[in-house]
């Protein structure tokens, strides 16, 4: 096993330099009009990575968007409507003031993606890995040419799928665990899917336009836009939350804080 | 003064409403607080936990009784000029709070004045 693991980064260079002597031989071939998304440059190869936007540094979400009181509110079916208002009638009584993230569970897709600490985007051949400080977090996205699987397993980030063109990353992502929340008192049904967006609108500010199709909580598809700031010295930085948790939430969601030293 | 310019700036860039109940809601609600309502207590630490997902500073008040302040993580803190080191056991401190609403003896901690004068805030746009 050792041996395997030392020669992968040999392989890797050669592969690399294979590729990269490819698109030198190419260069001169190359399109004058825009290439269309089939020959767009996917990150499939190093040399095809070198060939993405520079999405380096680290991205601090708009604490302005995310804390705006006024986000537009997405348009509830009369059942989902029906939910939130019991989910909020309870909190009349002292529940539903904690969700499940008081007890250091991560949200999931699409609230993993606006949580207040920054994000990374790492590249490398066939997938672009997102990782997320809030809740130590990993979202993977593949670009490597596969479809969206018909039957995939439930997961909190979900399955995600994505293509680069003109220096835009689309996103669709679907099999999503079925307990995870849009928003607060918000859930979600079985055939929920997400498309993103993802792109530089200035040379350090990261915009993600995400659309929420789900027949059975909205009654058209949901469309809201985030921004991230670049902090090119910035790190991420470890989050454990079960390092010093002192706010568990009881089966109620009631509020609780420990005092004791 | 690092530590001033960058709440300020950082207000000024995000223009986060004053009070809104900002991230501690990345990990819970700020609903057991008396949010926005800040409360000053003076006292000496007994113990800063720099750790997820939010800090703790326990201060012997100045009443005798003992007082447990959460914070924000060490994540937002330390690019806010803060760090493990910026309160130690025996520092005479000024606290501003908010209450904890069910009478116990601590909130969430807004503010930290050391015996300096230097005020170290949680969040951006903190009133005086």
């Amino acid at each position: 096993m050792r041996k395997v693991l030392r020669a992968a980064p040999r392989q890797r260079r050669i592969g690399t330099a294979r590729a990269l002597c490819l698109v030198f031989a190419m260069a001169g071939l190359a399109p004058a009009t825009p290439l269309h998304a089939a020959d767009a440059p996917q990150g499939r190869t190093w040399a095809e990575i070198a060939a993405l936007p520079d999405w380096g540094g680290v991205w601090e979400p708009d604490w302005s968007i995310l804390y705006n009181p006024n986000r537009p509110k997405p348009p509830l079916t009369p059942a989902a409507e029906k939910a939130l208002q019991a989910f909020n009638a309870a909190k009349e009584k002292g529940e539903n003031l904690q969700g499940e993230g008081a007890n250091c569970v991560p949200p999931g897709m699409p609230t993993i993606m606006s949580m207040p600490y920054p994000i990374e985007f790492l590249m490398t051949p066939g997938k672009v890995t997102v990782a997320i400080e809030t809740y130590s977090q990993m979202r993977r996205i593949f670009t490597d040419g596969r479809p969206l699987p018909a039957d995939p397993d439930p997961a909190f980030q979900g399955y995600s799928v994505g293509k680069w063109q003109d220096g835009v990353l689309t996103v669709e992502t679907i099999g999503f665990d079925p307990g995870t929340k849009i928003a607060e008192g918000i859930g979600h049904g079985p055939d929920m899917r997400i498309g993103e967006r993802m792109k530089l609108v200035e040379p350090d500010v990261l915009e993600v336009e995400t659309t929420i199709t789900d027949p059975v909580t909205y009654t058209r598809p949901h469309v809201s836009v985030l921004r991230y700031k670049r902090h090119r010295d910035w790190d991420i930085r470890e989050y454990v939350c079960q390092q010093n948790n002192r706010d568990a939430a009881d089966a109620q969601g009631r509020p609780s804080m420990n005092i004791e030293m | 003064m690092s530590i001033f310019k960058s709440l300020t700036a950082l207000v000024l860039v995000s223009a986060v409403p004053a009070l809104a109940p900002l991230p501690a809601a990345a990990h819970h609600s700020t609903a057991m607080f008396e949010w926005g309502k800040v409360t000053k207590i003076n006292g000496i630490v007994e113990r800063f936990d720099w750790t997820n997902p939010h800090v703790f500073l326990f201060l012997k008040g100045a009443d005798g009784k003992r007082y447990a302040f959460e914070g924000m993580s060490p994540n937002h803190l330390g690019r806010h000029g803060w760090s493990k080191r910026s309160v130690s056991p025996g520092d005479k401190v000024a606290v501003g709070y908010y209450k904890l609403k069910d009478g116990r003896d601590g909130g969430f901690c807004v503010t930290v004045t050391l015996p300096d004068g230097t005020r170290l805030a949680q969040l951006p746009n903190i009133p005086e």
